[in-house]
């Protein structure tokens, strides 16, 4: 008995030993992948003085080889990423100015990108470039994150970069008046588009739909709305399927290009009504309420189901939309002129689909959705960080940019010629996490110099140019303007507690007709929560911005 | 008669002695690993009085006092959030003591070995399922239009009920899932101290003419009494802490069904919405405390009443 | 007569147990129908225990990249396997002190252990601590060395000890036994149930750890199991806030397939079901009178 025991004893104990020896040689490979950044810059120290030394007299001084960290987000660390990073590299060995530099690909899912950096941030890691996409871009200027490159900007070396991207979108970026990041170049606003199966057209009152134009007045929202439902009958009633309708309030509260208004902070509705600079919060507007009632409405007469804010709205729209239980017609977000609009959709959906602009011209908020790449103010090589944001920005560093979007080619891509290319892991317009390597064009750097794949539209590009520079924009007022949401931090959070408890059961129509008594609620308990505080606070702020314009 | 005493005690004095520095060996790799791994990172507790900036550090960061346990204690869902989580913990707390007592009897009692082992494996499954599976599976059930409730409901005549808009169900509906997901584990280690107790007793107590419900209530419940204390004793120091997938996921977060559902750990996530260290650290720092406080009273507690089950 | 009252007994528990069953296996029956369902069967919300639509792509798509799911498979199993055994063995080591009555520090250390159980310092003072002093960061050993001393197992332990009658012990000592020979002879060989309780209690913990991925880890290969799972979670949510804020231009497509969850947690739940029948084993019952009597 003793024996067998002492056996059995010494077997645990020699399986965890070996495991561990096992285990050793796994974490030691890891380790050394962290260690090996140390040593090359321990290398590139010694590299410096034996090239001091050898250095006697031409004039070039092969320079010290650099490493420069990147953070991002993205989908995070994937299968390929080492390889496309490697790639990279190489391309960078042949650009002029980074010959002697190497770039480090820190992507970071969505989620996981703040909580990454602040943790980097703290343990002292090593970072020179950070994107801004996901954090929140004026606390980090506040800590002392970025380097302000006003004067790299200015100086003759720069030159390309500064003018390659609008003036508007420097100022949009500014805080306190010094320039941070470099924003990374999108379109600048959306629109939303009342989209209706060509199959349904001969129900809709196609011209009414054409000329029907959002503005905050009520009055308009109701006439869409009521448009909307009057098309649903018919389309009931023709095919004898269950058809739903959109409830407008969905749109209405979480997009700045429905209603169009700038968003100051989202989470709690505190917004300014764009073409003022009268600080409101959403959700204690008229439309709102209105929208609330014809939400309630819609699920009163059945047309919308009253589980929708549990079941989700997802089966009801897009490719859904010629089935049982979706919507005849939907608002959908995209930007562009009609036909083309119609045209992409059509292509995504595999049935053809006409769709309306809701808006006369296109507006352009505060904020900026992508956010831009800026270089830390511990960087300790700021030029060579600025010279490869570069590079990701202008038609100079095209290859490295689209190298770190796509991947290799002929392994992620095809090209097809030099504008276009057919991505052969994904047929949309950016990949997941599930793809051997895919990054968002937006998050790297300039959408302008970006290959275009099958899931974008035809002449993209131009569409965009022409968005972002059309003369009847309505540029925000509010440009370069950030709260400053400190001394109202402890109502933001309760607001912003409130609004999140109430705001779906009212946007989703869920109480029916008895949504009245529980909007009140949610007013009360908005009022308590200290939201006049912050829309004081707010407008105050704004109206110093102005006044010092 | 003296000199003997004396060298008998320092014989035992010695032994003691070796046997307490044997005793400390073995406590030694365990504690230098705590002291590692937990007291080193425990100065960070200090965040929840500071505005933290990563770049100066936990100790250079500003001290803000209170500040940061403002935004939960002021706000009007306070109370609501701490009487949800600290009732839920309690009806957990005893529904799961006694569900788990009562599954590791009802193995203990079966006699075919075999059936022991395959009902013992497929009730411990559910802890393997991430909480979004589970509130899918939930969902399956009381989804108000497909769900095999309502289902069940309209076969019979009814009306199908609105699950996810009633608060009031959820209260029970979140107590059985949370006992469906841990019994299975939660009685393991009741069965298996039930396996290690001298069967002799038992039979002693059967041809003493002793009824199963004599027998559970004289020798099996008083066995499982130290047991029953620590878990309750462990417990007792979460009782104002929540699982925050539970109580989120499962609820769908919908909001109308916060008067029930909504508990501390589910409003600090909502409310800060990802960003604030310090805010979340404050509140939880808070939980700790509160909880460390009803440990040492409840151990305190059970050390009138019984010393030897009592943890320190 | 009485044994037909026991047979009887025996019947109500079997029944009893077979309904309990059905109350546990259906759902994973639903997971398991949801996870061979088409896309489009699973949108319509129809909830049934047979596949509608059948089909295996999401088995396909978890499969078809094995590179990546095989990593993640031997990462978890290497680390969890090796986290049980160090772990049960020091808290096995460990508790064992506590539960004697002539242990000169057992407060002192029993009030340090459960201190640990109620505060912790938070996630960035233990990142500084693992990264930046012990350079724990992207190796395996971040998952196992921080899980190895859990207080709540180690009171549990010091219970199970506690169980082990003094006379054993006090015989022991008589015929000259240290307290390592005490330890590992007599009250580890007897409290089999409760050590083997923990081991599992930690083998599960370890299995399902996705945090640990999360925060720590960049190297695609060391992800733990259900960090994958999380990952697909999470992009899915991810994916949702992205259309909400704009950032998204085609619709379809993107979003990672509903049935791909269901898939991959019936993936991950399955090695874990596969072994506790092994631990079951040592659930044996408890020494006879005999024993101590001799």
């Amino acid at each position: 008995m003793k024996v067998k025991k002492m056996k059995k004893l010494l077997a645990l104990s020699i399986t965890a030993i070996m495991t561990v020896g096992m285990l050793a040689g796994c974490g030691s490979a890891g380790e050394n992948e962290v260690k090996s950044n140390d040593k090359s810059s321990e290398v590139s120290e010694e590299m410096q003085d034996s090239s001091t030394e050898s250095a006697g007299e031409e004039p070039a001084v092969p320079k010290d080889p650099v490493i420069l960290e990147w953070y991002y987000a993205g989908n995070g660390p994937q299968q390929d990423t080492q390889k496309v990073e490697d790639y990279v590299n190489e391309l960078l060995k042949d650009y002029e100015g980074l010959e002697h530099v190497s770039i480090h690909l820190n992507c970071f899912i969505g989620d996981d990108y703040a909580q990454q950096v602040l943790l980097a941030q703290t343990s002292g890691k090593q970072m020179d470039i950070v994107q801004t996409y996901k954090l929140n871009y004026v606390s980090e200027v506040n800590n002392g994150t970025f380097l302000a490159l006003d004067d790299y900007l200015n100086a003759e070396e720069f030159a390309a970069l500064k003018n390659e991207l609008p003036e508007w979108l420097w100022d949009t970026l500014k805080v306190n008046d010094s320039t941070y990041i470099v924003p990374n170049y999108q379109m600048g606003s959306n629109d939303r588009y009342i989209v209706i199966p060509k199959e349904y057209a001969e129900y809709a009152d196609l011209n009414k739909l054409d000329s029907i134009n959002i503005t905050d007045d009520p009055a308009s929202l109701t006439e869409l709305a009521d448009e909307m439902e009057k098309i649903t009958l018919a389309v009931s009633e023709a095919t004898g399927m269950t058809k739903y309708v959109e409830p407008l309030a969905i749109n209405y509260a979480q997009s700045g290009n429905f209603i169009q208004k700038d968003r100051i902070d989202n989470n709690s509705g505190i917004a300014v009504n764009n073409g003022t600079t009268e600080v409101i919060n959403i959700y204690q507007t008229e439309s709102f309420k209105e929208l609330s009632r014809m939400a309630g409405e819609l699920v009163e007469k059945g047309l919308f189901p009253k589980d929708a804010a549990v079941q989700g709205t997802d089966t009801f729209k897009n490719t859904n939309m010629l089935n049982d239980k979706a919507y005849a017609v939907q608002i959908v977000q995209s930007y562009g002129d009609d036909d083309v609009v119609s045209a992409l959709l059509s292509k995504s959906y595999g049935f053809e689909v006409l769709a309306f602009r809701l808006h006369d011209h296109y507006a352009i908020n505060m904020g900026w959705g992508a956010g831009g790449n800026g270089v830390t103010s511990f960087c300790e090589n700021p030029v060579e960080a600025l010279m490869f944001i570069e590079a990701l920005n202008t038609e100079k560093g095209k290859e490295i940019y689209n190298a770190v979007v796509y991947g290799l080619e002929d392994v992620h891509y095809e090209k097809l010629d030099d504008e276009n290319i057919r991505t052969l892991e994904y047929d949309g317009a950016q990949g997941g996490t599930d793809t051997t390597y895919a990054a968002w064009k937006w998050v790297i750097g300039n959408t302008n110099h970006a290959y275009l794949n099958q899931g974008c539209m035809e002449g993209d590009k131009d569409i965009i140019n022409a968005v972002n520079n059309d003369p009847n924009n309505k540029v925000s007022e509010l440009m370069g303007f950030w709260s400053d949401t400190e001394p109202i931090s402890v109502e933001l959070s309760q607001c912003a507690a409130v609004v999140t408890e109430y705001k779906e059961a009212l946007w989703n129509g869920s109480m029916g007709s008895d949504w009245e008594a529980y909007y009140d609620e949610f007013m009360t308990k908005m009022d308590a929560a200290g939201v006049q505080k912050v829309i004081d606070e707010v407008q105050t702020q704004i109206n110093a911005f102005i006044s010092t314009r | 008669m003296v000199v003997y005493k004396t060298e008998k005690k320092r014989r035992i004095n010695k032994v003691t002695f070796r046997e307490n520095l044997q005793m400390m060996l073995m406590v030694l790799p365990g504690l230098i690993l705590l002291f590692v791994f937990h007291y080193l990172p425990m100065p960070g507790i200090a965040i929840a009085f500071k505005k933290f900036n990563p770049y100066k550090g936990i100790w250079g960061s500003e001290w803000v006092g209170l500040k940061n346990f403002e935004f939960f204690f002021t706000s009007q869902d306070a109370v609501r959030t701490i009487r949800n989580t600290v009732l839920y913990s309690v009806v957990f707390l005893v529904v799961g003591l006694l569900a788990n007592v009562t599954l590791a009897l009802m193995l203990y009692y079966l006699k075919n070995r075999r059936a022991t082992k395959v009902y013992n494996t497929i009730v411990i499954i559910p802890k393997f399922m991430s909480m979004v599976i589970i509130a899918f599976i939930v969902y399956g059930l009381l989804s108000p239009t497909y769900g095999l409730c309502n289902q069940i409901i309209s076969l019979f005549g009814g009306d199908g009920i609105n699950w996810y808009m009633e608060a009031k169900y959820w209260p029970v509906i979140l107590t059985a899932v949370y006992v469906w997901q841990s019994v299975g584990m939660g009685s393991v280690l009741y069965y298996s101290s039930l396996m290690s107790m001298d069967e002799a007793l038992i039979e002693a107590a059967r041809i003493d003419g002793a009824s199963l419900r004599q027998q559970i209530r004289y020798v099996i419940i008083p066995h499982l009494v130290p047991i029953m204390c620590i878990t309750t004793i462990l417990a007792i120091g979460s009782l104002f802490n929540g699982n925050l997938d539970l109580f989120y996921q499962v609820p769908k977060d919908q909001g109308v069904l916060y008067p029930t559902t909504d508990i501390i750990n589910t409003y600090v996530y909502r409310a800060l919405i990802g960003s604030s260290l310090e805010k979340s650290a404050a509140v939880n720092l808070f939980q700790s405390f509160v909880g460390m406080v009803l440990v040492l009273v409840s151990n305190g507690v059970i050390r009138k009443v019984s010393p030897e089950n009592s943890m320190f | 007569m009485r044994t037909s009252k026991k047979k009887h007994g025996q019947i109500v528990l079997h029944l009893v147990f077979i309904f309990i069953s059905i109350v546990f296996i259906a759902p994973l029956l639903l997971v398991i129908s949801s996870s061979l369902s088409s896309e489009d069967a699973l949108m319509r919300g129809g909830f049934t225990l047979i596949p509608r639509g059948f089909t295996t792509q999401a088995y396909q798509m978890i499969f078809e990249k094995p590179i990546q799911i095989f990593n993640s498979y031997r990462t978890t199993i290497l680390y969890s396997f090796a986290g049980t055994m160090l772990g049960v063995l020091v808290m096995g080591l460990m508790a064992y002190p506590l539960a004697r009555p002539n242990f000169v520090l057992r407060k002192p250390v029993n009030f340090i252990v459960l201190f640990t159980m109620l505060f912790s310092g938070g996630m960035v003072p233990s990142y500084l601590v693992n990264t930046r002093y012990l350079h724990l960061d992207n190796t395996i050993w971040i998952y196992i060395l921080p899980a190895l001393v859990v207080a709540y197992h180690v009171f549990v332990l010091k219970a199970g000890y506690k169980g082990v009658p003094e006379e054993l012990i006090d015989a022991a000592k008589v015929d000259g036994a240290n307290e390592f020979y005490i330890c590992f002879k007599i009250v580890m060989p007897l409290s089999k149930a409760t050590l083997a309780t923990i081991a599992f209690l930690n083998l599960v913990s370890l299995w399902n750890n996705w945090m640990t991925s999360s925060i720590y880890i960049q190297n695609p290969e060391l992800y733990s199991l259900q960090y994958l799972l999380q990952r697909i979670l999470k992009e899915a949510e991810f994916m949702k806030q992205l259309a909400e804020e704009g950032q998204l231009l085609s619709i379809s497509g993107l979003t990672p397939l509903e049935s791909l969850r269901y898939a991959m947690a019936i993936v991950m739940a399955g090695p874990m079901l596969v072994i506790f029948p092994f631990f079951q084993k040592y659930f044996v019952k408890g020494m006879t009178l005999g024993a101590v009597k001799g």
